[in-house]
């Protein structure tokens, strides 16, 4: 065990005495939350997962990780604290960034503390009382919870500390601390919210969907609230009233004012809410809501494998499903249309797949909103014009799009379950190529088709029947970006491969050209816009080229997906 | 003889679900019960039961004279359980997975390293003492929770498929620690669904199905009321509704042209 967990072990453990007297076995809470720091430090966390190298072998030491990570998070929330605007403005900006990211850190984190289904097997079969297993649970969080919000709060406490002086440092520590607390009744609510509407056994799925959307709130978050936030004189826009309903800005008014002791109605109401609100929420935690969680966790504990609901299972519709009919419409054989319904299927099924691939439509939204609201009316102006700025933003919308389509292919190959992909080599398949074939094609249409639909609804409603061969070569010109992702960046089957080998040398390099080519399309695409005999050349090149790759990626041969395998 | 383990018109309810519908069983020392029935049929839920890890049924359960919903830990300390396959901490070493078991029965550390390297040595595993279980077989991890459940030499063990994973020698080995476990005058509840195995190692056979008890004697008396034939066939007339030949016949015709 690394020197830190061994420090908050002691100190967590050291009122024995008072265990003794809560009826806590000392000797066995100490022995639980060593084996269960030992693992913690063994196994990938949230952070590691979603670095996409969750490697459960190769991993050790993850706490001293987890920290590292956590500080440097910490420190990149101090662009909140950029000179220009007042320091309630801000101290709101720091407590907002600061709460979305440990709610999202946590979230995912406190389930699989209080859903290790495996102490119900290995735990709670010994002589081991009720009370110490909730009490080594508790802890277990605490301890995890301290790793987290230390090093993350760390960086804006020093820095307020030298710019700001002592007194603003030390107010900033203790209403950080009940930041903390209130955060932890968010996460509590979010949980009993998700579990009131869904069974235990689906809570893991409900919940990767509100990591989803919380990060993507904090992405907007970072684009949005200072636009909201402050003034273009740098000052706070206290005159909005509805400030009053983010925590994080009486936490911000409470720092400010525990820092200058002035009297201001606002300030002095931020302080006594945040100190006021805070405790409150724990005790409503520990009260009403910690009840609550237990009786719906005993459900999982008492055998929840004994009642598989099978009478109010999903029926999901394996007759001429929509994935089907259109694999039907858009694939030549067997092979291809195998390829296509499987990927479109397993897709919508597999967490980790969503996980990875659907907050990137979220980003993708928020910056489509940055980008035509940064100017107000002005951008649209321009797209209507279609002026300089204003092919600018069309053609960065359109190409935008590719992100998402890109995400979903470099994700394709991977996932936790990798080992039923046998039944691709258990095929006769003369040319497994049409496999991926397919799989490229089911992408296209799931994640690029409905957006361009949309996409070119809207641009012929602005600009006109004129911007159609524009739309159609972004169009094609995406197509052929998404094949050379297929053909030469993901080489393996659909869904074959662990998420640890998505972690491979060179990676990067192969990520950064995915991304820099849509850039490279766009901005050939910008140099021909007016010119539409341009655009017709350019047009049927991708055609051609699209054709001849599509082409190369289904003669794939075996001897060359095998060699993927073998990396 | 005092039975060590019985159990009273045990009612169990998920829901509207009934899983256990007035099973009644009285279990005497140094007997090695085999307790089958079809999946769902409630053998994890009678295991959990025994186990202490359920404690809202209807009835009463005793284990060696405590009531399992009044003393659970007492229950516990005298159980060793060897759960299904996978239920352990793979990132952790056989090693340390056995040292946090043993602990939690209170075993002293010398005692735990001597046991735990003995019975690991025995299955072939010495070599694996400080390895990640996460590298390991299914047979090896079954071997360390196998090991995990003797380990504070209890006076009841109940195995939950014990066997699944294990290769032809260690089936052989377990088979021969059952029996000579079982000579020590331990309680085995066996509770499988692979037939031969059950039919070889057990005194007594309790088959359930739909949450009740459908037949219980040793494997001579079952085969007197069935007709002399494999606790297979025994099985199968009991459990199912339809002949396993007609069923086979049924998915054979498939292929008709």
């Amino acid at each position: 065990m690394n020197i830190i967990n061994q420090f908050l072990l002691r100190l967590f453990l050291s009122p024995s005495l008072l265990y003794k007297k809560a009826n806590v076995d000392p000797d066995q809470l100490k022995l639980i939350l060593t084996t269960k720091l030992i693992i913690d430090d063994r196994r990938p966390n949230t952070f590691h997962r979603s670095r996409q190298n969750a490697s459960t072998k190769t991993i050790s030491l993850a706490t001293l990780g987890t920290m590292l990570f956590s500080a440097v998070l910490g420190c990149m929330f101090l662009f909140t604290f950029t000179p220009g605007s007042t320091l309630p403005a801000q101290l709101t900006f720091y407590f907002s960034i600061y709460m979305f990211v440990l709610t999202s850190t946590l979230i995912a984190d406190f389930t699989s503390v209080l859903f290790d289904v495996k102490d119900n097997a290995i735990i709670l079969p010994k002589p081991v009382s009720d009370r110490t297993f909730v009490a080594s649970r508790l802890l277990h969080i605490i301890i995890h919870c301290a790793k987290i919000v230390l090093p993350m709060a760390l960086p804006g406490i020093l820095f307020i500390f030298f710019r700001n002086g002592i007194a603003t440092g030390l107010s900033l520590f203790c209403v950080l601390l009940m930041a903390t607390l209130f955060t932890i009744f968010l996460i509590n609510a979010i949980y009993l919210v998700v579990l009131k509407f869904t069974t235990p056994q689906k809570f893991n799925a409900i919940i990767s969907y509100v990591q989803i959307i919380l990060s993507i709130a904090v992405y907007a978050g970072f684009q949005f609230l200072p636009r909201f936030l402050i003034a273009p004189s740098g000052d706070m826009l206290h005159s909005s009233g509805w400030l009053w309903f983010l925590p994080s800005y009486w936490f911000a008014l409470a720092t400010f004012f525990f820092s200058t002791f002035k009297m201001d109605f606002s300030l002095v109401a931020g302080a006594l809410i945040t100190f006021i609100a805070s405790p409150f929420s724990i005790w409503l935690v520990i009260k009403y809501f910690a009840p609550a969680f237990n009786q719906k966790l005993s459900q999982i504990t008492a055998g929840s494998e004994e009642q598989p609901n099978i009478s109010s299972a999903k029926k999901v519709n394996t007759t001429s499903s929509l994935a089907e009919i259109l694999a039907q419409w858009t694939t030549t054989n067997v092979s291809e249309k195998l390829g296509f319904i499987n990927c479109w299927t397993l897709s919508n099924r597999l967490k980790d797949f969503k996980l990875k691939v659907y907050p990137s439509i979220g980003y993708i939204m928020v910056y489509m909103v940055v980008m035509f609201f940064k100017d107000g009316q002005k951008s649209l102006a321009n797209v209507i014009a279609l002026n300089q700025q204003g092919i600018v933003v069309v053609l960065g919308v359109l190409y935008a799009f590719s992100l998402i389509l890109i995400t979903a292919i470099n994700q394709m190959p991977f996932t936790e379950q990798y080992k039923a992909s046998w039944i691709y080599f258990s095929l006769p398949l003369e040319k497994p190529g049409y496999i991926l074939s397919g799989a490229y094609k089911a992408m296209i249409i799931k994640f690029y088709t409905p957006f361009a639909l949309v996409l070119s609804a809207v641009a012929i409603y602005l600009c006109g029947f004129t911007i159609i061969p524009t739309l159609l070569l972004s169009f094609i010109n995406i197509f052929l970006t998404g094949l050379v992702n297929t053909l030469f960046i993901m080489k393996m089957f659909p869904f074959s491969m662990h998420q640890n080998a998505a972690q491979k040398s060179g990676s990067f390099v192969r990520i950064l050209f995915s991304l820099v080519l849509p850039g490279i399309l766009a901005v050939m695409h910008f140099f021909i816009f007016k010119s539409i005999v341009g655009i017709i050349v350019a047009l049927i090149c991708s055609m051609v080229l699209n054709y001849f790759l599509l082409q190369r990626l289904r003669n794939r041969r075996w001897s060359f997906i095998n060699s993927s395998y073998s990396v | 003889m005092e039975p060590i383990i019985t159990l009273n018109n045990v009612h169990k309810y998920y829901g509207s679900k009934h899983v256990l519908q007035g099973i009644n069983l009285s279990i005497n020392p140094g007997q090695i019960i085999g307790y089958i029935g079809p999946n769902g049929a409630g053998k994890s839920t009678t295991v959990k039961i025994l186990c202490g890890l359920i404690s809202d049924f209807e009835g009463t359960v005793t284990v060696a004279g405590f009531d399992v919903k009044q003393d659970a830990l007492e229950v516990k300390k005298i159980i060793g359980y060897v759960p299904e396959l996978a239920e352990m901490y793979e990132v952790l070493t056989p090693g340390e997975f056995l040292f946090f078991t043993g602990s939690l029965y209170g075993l002293k550390k010398e005692v735990i390293d001597k046991r735990a390297t003995g019975m690991l040595t025995a299955f072939g595993m010495s070599g694996n003492l400080d390895q990640r279980m996460d590298t390991f077989s299914k047979g090896m991890k079954q071997k360390v929770l196998l090991v995990s459940g003797i380990l504070h030499d209890p006076k009841i063990i109940i195995l939950d498929e014990p066997l699944s994973g294990l290769d032809a020698n260690s089936v052989i080995i377990v088979k021969e620690l059952i029996s000579r476990l079982a000579k020590e005058g331990k309680t085995i509840f066996y509770s499988s669904h692979i037939m031969d195995i059950v039919e070889k190692v057990s005194d007594r056979i309790i088959l359930i199905s739909d949450g009740k008890v459908l037949a219980d004697g040793t494997i001579d008396d079952l085969r007197n009321h069935a007709g002399n034939t494999s606790l297979e066939k025994i099985f199968s007339q009991l459990t199912s509704t339809e002949s396993p030949a007609l069923q086979a016949d049924q998915l054979m015709n498939l292929f008709d042209k």
